[in-house]
């Protein structure tokens, strides 16, 4: 069976075993034990019906929704790395990202386009849901999580969309916020007021929009996706 | 069908069966066994998902390769541009608030519409999906036709086209299998959509066409303005 | 199922290729292949040349809050054996500033932070500040240098003197410009005649072509109701009516009448109007064209205003003269009779609107004609045009070009407007001033220094603010009176026609100055501005003389000087061989005429004087064609020795 007996040796190894406890999935065996073992394919069944492999089944909506939120923390967290949130400093950063960072504009265009993607790739896994009933019993209350979660894509993306501090940004939040405001008695004025730390947008929006943007936002998302997938495996989907 | 087989709704697991089993009026009496040939995770979903990824990563590494995420100028609070834009997952928002006072688009609107999302799965409407004209015909022609009816007065009275032209094309696609029997192609298809369904499919295409028209059609002071007389 | 491992083997290479490309990317940027070939170009270069390191170079101001990467592919900018190379390399000619403190774009514009030619250049659609193109480089010069007048930026200091002139802050808001003086409209009704005011107000270059009032293109109506209304306004300033006027003036005898022209040319070229006044074009720039007065004006107010300026027409520049009453009146008679306007069309007669009060007011309003007239309590207007206090600093999206065709750009836009203002909409307000293009050009450069941009203090380079000088008493009356400062400063206030009295009493001597103000010559032949004479009275004269002698004098330049032959002696032949004085100015009956002559010196100037200013005449008269030839105080001793004792030879 081994055909390289270096490569045999590793995999038997101590180490190896220590991180590994399932062999090679090439047995049926191992590729049970794989997804009991395996923290990242825990959230899979270790059987899927083979009807639900077809792609028409589910378009991959689900699943491409949170491999753009992987690409959108992995390219987030570089981008982090140049940007200071300032009203003097953030346009003159995504300047210098765009002339002078190695691949600095390659990852800003990936990070937007990809943004842009997920709220449509979410709103689109949402219908799929709808029309393919999915959200009947047992699973209204994955339903309602999967709802918070779409809300939860437009905000992230709403406080992003702040960030670059052009025109664009500013007046796209200055809409957007004063849409807010139209909540009666008081409410409106005072939750744009939290939310901009003023009442127009200026230095404090764009730190608290920073902060939403980049911790308290993933973070929440990252929470109610485990809770999704959970929901889901329990519920006997992939 | 008769009663004994309507579905409950519930997820309490220990009151009733999970799984059921919805009989449907075109489908044989007889219950077959549910089709459970099943296949290992790994390798066979696992790796449709690293496939999967990959050409999300590809198509979008292609896309920010080739154009570029827009930088307009520096933030100028003393300038407004016409029209200010919110992005574009608002605009439908925005055009709204074109029509209705911002109470009603920019609050009541929204949080309807979230707070319907949240309720679909705990109205256990219609659960076996049964067409809409299936039962209770002349009964439901009314109440459709009084709802959608004092729903375009309503657009109407606030000049809402927008909306209204999407309601209306609706409205003619619901009505359709109801005068014309047809079990087959699209019209027999229709025929089987349920009551949610078109509900849906109308919301879906309300977005659609506002947030089209907001991004697309909207020049100075949210005027009329094809995409291609912009103005530059 | 089957086909899965080939599948995702393909889509596996592809997806490492696509993510192998998005950083590879980074290493070709087009900056590169600039400096390689300029690496490649001075390898050829006879000189030797340092040759480049490939990388991003970058100059960070941060006083000025830039970073300029224009030095990336601009590498030869510093180095002269590059004058011919091709651009991006070529040498920068002559800077005035050092680049390390300045950076680029803080004078060229352009986008500094780019890497990019289109992008750094400015031409991408959100980058307002494209590179300045060569013919307003001036433009940024006006950002630190506030000056009105900056030496090495000819066309900057044409256009600021344009605007002042033109009177643009009548209408618009500029920061350093406050309003001119224009002849206020009180009593406009018994001064000027009805014909000649429409005639003026549709197309002021008819009249005269270099008429300061622009063309606002008014439609006939507004033209007769705007002069009806003016009409209306008979009365001076305070609250009087013009006084009448001798009736030897009006009607005189025809016997008499002749003689009295005679002595009217007389006094009128004795007078010296043509000074300030031109004739048909001749003449003086100071003050307005004579040629066609007497068309203009009616005789009753020419009469008084000679008479007495400033009572007519309050801060008017211009001096009372001393006439005689019979001088006076042969004057005006001469004037009338010499200045007409034989190729003046009369308008249309017109039967003036009932309402051509109202009408004509509401004209008056809508022209702002009070944003540079006076007319009673109408006084100034508020500013009704575009605040231009930042007008360099406006966006693309600010402007709006209408259907025009011009490039779109801030300084086109500008120009543009400037020589056609309704280029851009049929509607505009703004009057046609008839700009040439090198005059448009220049308020355009002028303009484009006004920008929204913070510059520390120390890069502002600005005049010191100067108090308004205002002599008190009976000198400061005469001053008033006469209109001294229409031509000479005296302490930084008053026009530089003349020359700068500040330091007169050190310069000149008392019986000197005397003499002059009765019998004013011309010390260079070659200048037409030339001292009116005034007709001074002798007590009137030696309130000039004595207020010079206190307030116009400098200890600092109190200097004896021996006069003894031996000095001047030695003087003369530093005079002749060594500084060769003679080339341009004139004694013992040879040399130049582009300075002063010399010969009678000792009685004009004071010894002090002569030698300091030997010594540093810039320090006296900034921008005097005389050299500053660095002399010795022995040798500046000698010539002055040599100059004074002229006298007496």
């Amino acid at each position: 069976m081994e055909k390289n007996k270096t490569l045999g040796r590793l995999f038997t190894s101590r180490v190896w075993r220590s991180v590994f406890r399932h062999g090679l999935p090439i047995s049926n065996r191992a590729r049970a034990e794989s997804v009991f073992y395996n923290f990242f394919l825990h959230v899979h069944p270790v059987k899927v019906r083979k009807r639900s492999l077809k792609i028409t089944y589910t378009w991959a909506l689900g699943g491409l929704t949170a491999g753009l939120f992987i690409i959108l923390t992995l390219t987030g967290a570089l981008l982090m790395l140049y940007y200071r949130p300032s009203v003097s400093e953030a346009y003159a950063d995504m300047k210098d990202l765009q002339f002078v960072v190695s691949s600095g504009l390659f990852l800003r265009n990936m990070h937007r386009w990809s943004a842009h993607a997920m709220v449509a790739v979410a709103f689109l896994h949402m219908l799929r849901v709808f029309y393919t009933g999915s959200y009947k019993p047992p699973k209204e209350f994955n339903w309602v999580v999967g709802v918070i979660l779409l809300v939860l894509t437009i905000l992230l993306s709403y406080t992003g969309y702040l960030l670059p501090w052009d025109q664009l940004a500013f007046w796209g939040i200055s809409v957007g916020t004063n849409m807010a405001r139209a909540v009666p008695f008081g409410i409106g004025d005072k939750m744009s007021y939290l939310l901009l730390g003023g009442n127009i947008v200026g230095e404090n929006a764009l730190v608290r929009f920073y902060v939403l943007h980049c911790f308290i936002l993933p973070i929440a998302t990252m929470v109610l996706m485990g809770v999704h997938f959970w929901r889901v495996r329990k519920d006997g989907g992939v | 069908m008769s009663k004994e087989y309507e579905a409950e709704g519930s997820s309490d697991a220990k009151k009733i069966p999970r799984r059921v089993e919805f009989v449907k009026d075109r489908t044989a009496a007889r219950v077959r066994q549910e089709e459970t040939e099943t296949v290992m995770t790994v390798p066979n979903l696992v790796v449709r998902e690293i496939i999967a990824f990959m050409i999300l990563v590809i198509v979008l590494s292609l896309l920010s390769l080739f154009f570029n995420a827009p930088l307009e100028w520096e933030a100028n609070p003393q300038h407004t541009p016409n029209p200010a834009k919110a992005p574009w997952y608002f605009l439908g928002l925005q055009e709204l608030l074109h029509y209705f006072p911002p109470i009603v688009a920019g609050v009541i609107l929204p949080m309807l519409v979230v707070l319907a999302l949240v309720a679909i799965p705990y109205f256990n409407v219609n659960l076996k999906q049964e067409g809409m004209w299936k039962q209770h015909r002349p009964q439901t022609l009314v109440v459709a036709l009084i709802t959608i009816g004092a729903m375009c007065i309503v657009l109407l009275i606030f000049d809402v086209y927008a909306m209204l032209v999407p309601t209306l094309v609706m409205t003619v696609l619901m009505l359709i299998p109801y005068f014309v029997h047809s079990e087959k192609g699209f019209i027999g298809w229709l025929g089987t959509r349920p009551v949610q369904w078109w509900i849906m499919t109308w919301f879906v295409l309300i977005v659609v066409v506002l947030t089209a028209i907001g991004t697309l059609f909207r020049g100075p002071e949210w005027s009329w303005t094809w995409p291609w007389e912009h103005i530059y | 199922m089957k086909n899965q491992r080939k599948i995702f083997a393909i889509v596996a290479i592809i997806f490492l290729v696509i993510l192998a490309i998005a950083p590879f990317k980074g290493f070709f940027p087009e900056w590169k292949k600039y400096q390689n070939s300029y690496n490649d170009l001075i390898a050829t270069l006879p000189q030797k040349v340092r040759p480049t390191e490939i990388g991003i170079k970058q100059i960070w101001v941060q006083s000025l809050n830039r970073v300029d990467r224009c030095t990336t592919c601009h590498l030869g900018i510093k180095e002269p054996a590059l004058k011919n190379a091709p651009q991006p390399f070529r040498t920068h000619p002559l800077m005035h500033h050092d680049i390390e403190d300045m950076g680029c774009t803080s004078c060229h514009d352009g986008q500094g932070a780019a890497t990019e030619f289109k992008e750094a250049h400015g031409q991408s659609e959100f980058w307002d500040q494209p590179v300045l193109p060569a013919k307003f480089m001036e433009a940024s010069c006006g950002k630190c240098h506030k000056d009105q007048e900056v030496r090495e930026a000819p066309l900057l200091s044409l256009g600021r003197k344009l605007i002042a002139e033109y009177n643009c802050a009548g209408c618009h808001k500029i920061e350093g410009y406050s309003k001119r003086w224009v002849p206020p409209l009180d009593g406009v009704g018994s001064k000027v005649n009805g014909g000649w005011l429409i005639n003026w107000l549709k197309n002021p270059t008819a009249y005269w072509p270099h008429a300061r009032m622009p063309n606002f293109n008014m439609p006939d109506e507004d033209a007769n109701n705007i002069a009806d209304f003016l009409k209306t306004f008979t009365t001076l300033s305070d609250g009087s009516s013009l006084p009448a006027i001798p009736a030897s003036v009006l009607n005189p005898a025809d016997a008499q009448k002749a003689k009295m022209l005679e002595l009217g040319a007389t006094r009128f070229g004795e007078a010296r109007c043509i000074s300030c006044h031109s004739v048909n074009g001749k003449g003086g720039y100071v003050a307005t064209d004579l040629g066609k007065v007497s068309s203009k004006v009616s005789i009753e107010w020419l009469y008084n205003y000679i008479k007495s300026p400033k009572h007519v027409m309050s801060n008017v520049e211009m001096p009372r003269f001393r006439f005689s009453d019979e001088d006076l009146a042969a004057v005006v008679l001469y004037m009338k009779n010499e200045f007409v306007d034989y190729d003046m069309v009369q308008p249309p007669d017109h039967t003036p609107d009932p309402e051509a009060y109202q009408k004509g007011l509401t004209a008056f309003k809508k022209y702002n004609c009070s944003g540079c007239h006076e007319l009673g309590t109408m006084n100034r207007a508020e500013e009704m045009a575009p605040d231009l206090s930042f007008v360099g600093s406006k966006r693309m999206y600010e402007i709006d070009f209408g259907q025009s065709k011009i490039d779109r750009s801030l300084p086109e836009y500008i120009q543009t407007k400037l020589m056609t203002p309704h280029a851009f909409s049929a509607t505009a307000k703004m009057p046609k001033f008839g700009f040439t293009e090198q005059e448009a050009q220049a308020i355009t450069v002028a303009l484009l220094a006004n920008r929204n941009e913070s510059i520390p203090n120390k890069y502002v380079r600005r005049a010191l603010p100067r108090g308004v000088f205002s002599p008190q008493g009976e000198f400061g009356k005469l001053v008033d009176d006469l209109a001294c400062l229409a031509c000479h400063k005296m302490q930084g206030s008053g026009r530089l026609v003349a020359t700068d009295l500040s330091l007169e009493a050190s310069q000149a001597q008392p019986d000197w100055i005397m003499n002059y103000f009765k019998v004013p010559y011309s010390l260079r032949p070659i200048l037409t501005e030339r001292m009116p004479n005034l007709s001074l009275s002798e007590s009137d004269r030696k309130i000039l003389v004595d207020y010079m002698q206190v307030n116009f004098i400098a200890d600092s330049l109190n200097r004896t000087v021996p006069i003894n032959d031996t000095l001047a002696l030695h003087g003369r032949s530093l005079y002749f061989d060594r500084y060769g004085c003679q080339s341009c100015h004139q004694i013992e009956g040879k040399g130049g005429y582009v300075g002063p002559p010399l010969d009678k010196l000792s009685s004009r100037l004071k010894a002090g004087w002569v030698y300091y200013w030997l010594k540093n005449p810039q320090v006296f008269k900034p921008g005097t064609i005389e050299p500053n030839n660095n002399l010795s105080d022995a040798d500046a001793e000698a010539i002055t020795a040599f100059l004074l004792k002229q006298k007496k030879e």
